[in-house]
């Protein structure tokens, strides 16, 4: 994964986190959509 | 007395205690954490605390129905979710469930005079990157993650205030929000914050000026947090830590300036405090009694008589109800507690009915004692 990369996938934020399969549950949804929504916010003000 | 009307009367009593009148009775403002509360109603911890959107509102509204209070009475103040993204050193959560808050330092000791020079810019470079490893990062990284740890915050106050306005609505609780703003006394800010509380005892020791020049600088930061969303009777939430850990004169000295400083410059903005003077303050009583009138102090210990004596003429007291009693006492002796601390404190009004602290888990009380003293107090301690 690249240091760089600002805006991370599924899989990449379950690597990042290092989150267990409870955490994948209950976790990743809220990190999932954290992402999309600064993602869209940022595109939008480009 | 219908919903509608219950909620008028206990707004009424918030208004009248916080104005310095008289109240009808003494309100009664519960203070359950959202981990007590996910144990008491029988829900998973782990999932409970991850999924507040499934579980917050049905974790409160049990403790509604169970346990009288005058308000909303559950609060939660950290999202887990939000300081796994942060990579948070400083709040974790537990195998069990449980945020748990280690020991950690922000600021060297060596840093002081960047400090003191320009506390928000050091904190911004060199305290974030420290206490959240995500921060430590090149810029762009570091403002896409806290945008990112934002909407998450937002998001999960927005739930809890949402949910506590539908459910003071169907439970009819009154109008008092004593959460409506946090911030901390300048010194506890630079002690639990920055220096951690070892290290901040040995430089009040090795050079108090810097922690006094510290705490001097940091204050408009603390003022600027504090200032607290508009509601009604709300109140600034300030924590109380290092003071009775400190010789007197050295709280005199380094602490209680820059504290009344904070304290004084929200009241010129319009805002009231709501002090949890945690540990024992009694040798402090004449200090806390030169703070703007009508202040809230939550007494954690100390002599209830003797408060009431000192500053229960310009100041509004609660707490010292020994949450410990709930776990070991019978049920008669537990309300038997809270009657001689109704007759210590009411008389005279300014005085709000809460425990010394909240309890953590609900291993820390046996629930039928609280709801015992709770309903004992909502129902019997009229003026």
């Amino acid at each position: 994964m690249s240091e760089r990369k600002v805006f991370l996938t599924k899989e990449e934020l379950i690597e990042k986190y290092n989150l267990n399969e409870e955490e994948q549950v209950y976790l990743l949804p809220l990190l999932m959509e954290a992402e999309e929504t600064v993602r869209r916010q940022v595109a939008g003000t480009i | 007395m219908n919903t509608k009307e219950l909620a008028q009367e206990r707004t009424q009593i918030f208004t009248d205690v916080l104005e310095g009148k008289i109240p009808k009775r003494v309100p009664v403002y519960g203070m359950l954490t959202y981990e007590f509360s996910i144990q008491y109603a029988g829900m998973d911890m782990m999932e409970a605390q991850w999924n507040t959107e499934k579980y917050f509102e049905k974790v409160a509204d049990v403790i509604c129905r169970d346990f009288y209070s005058d308000s909303f009475g559950v609060t939660n103040l950290r999202f887990p979710a939000m300081y796994r993204v942060l990579g948070a050193r400083n709040w974790l959560m537990g195998s069990s469930g449980f945020m748990q808050h280690p020991e950690v330092v922000g600021l060297e000791a060596d840093e002081y005079d960047d400090f003191i020079a320009s506390p928000y810019d050091c904190i911004i470079e060199k305290v974030l990157p420290r206490l959240y490893t995500n921060l430590n990062t090149d810029p762009y990284q570091k403002a896409i993650t806290m945008a990112k740890a934002f909407k998450i915050f937002f998001e999960e106050m927005g739930r809890v205030a949402e949910v506590g306005a539908k459910l003071t609505e169907k439970y009819g609780y009154g109008q008092a929000n004593f959460f409506a703003g946090a911030c901390e006394a300048p010194l506890d800010f630079v002690a639990d914050q920055l220096r951690g509380f070892k290290n901040i005892l040995a430089d009040i020791r090795r050079m108090p000026e810097k922690v006094k020049a510290a705490a001097e600088a940091v204050t408009p930061v603390m003022i600027k947090m504090g200032i607290p969303a508009p509601l009604p009777n709300s109140a600034v939430f300030i924590p109380l830590h290092m003071a009775p850990f400190m010789r007197t004169k050295d709280a005199e000295e380094l602490y209680f300036p820059t504290f009344k400083k904070l304290v004084d410059e929200l009241a010129a903005l319009g805002h009231r405090c709501f002090l949890f003077v945690e540990e024992n303050f009694m040798r402090f009583l004449d200090l806390l009694y030169e703070f703007p009138e009508g202040t809230i102090m939550m007494f954690e210990y100390g002599d209830p008589k003797l408060t009431k004596e000192k500053i229960g003429d310009k100041h509004i007291i609660a707490g010292f109800y020994p949450v410990t009693m709930l776990k070991t006492a019978t049920k008669e002796e537990c309300i038997d507690k809270a009657k001689e601390l109704v007759d210590t404190l009411a008389p005279g009004g300014r005085y709000i009915f809460t425990l010394d602290k909240s309890p953590v888990s609900l291993g820390d009380i046996n629930p039928d004692n609280l709801k015992a003293v709770y309903e004992y107090v909502g129902k019997n301690a009229n003026y």
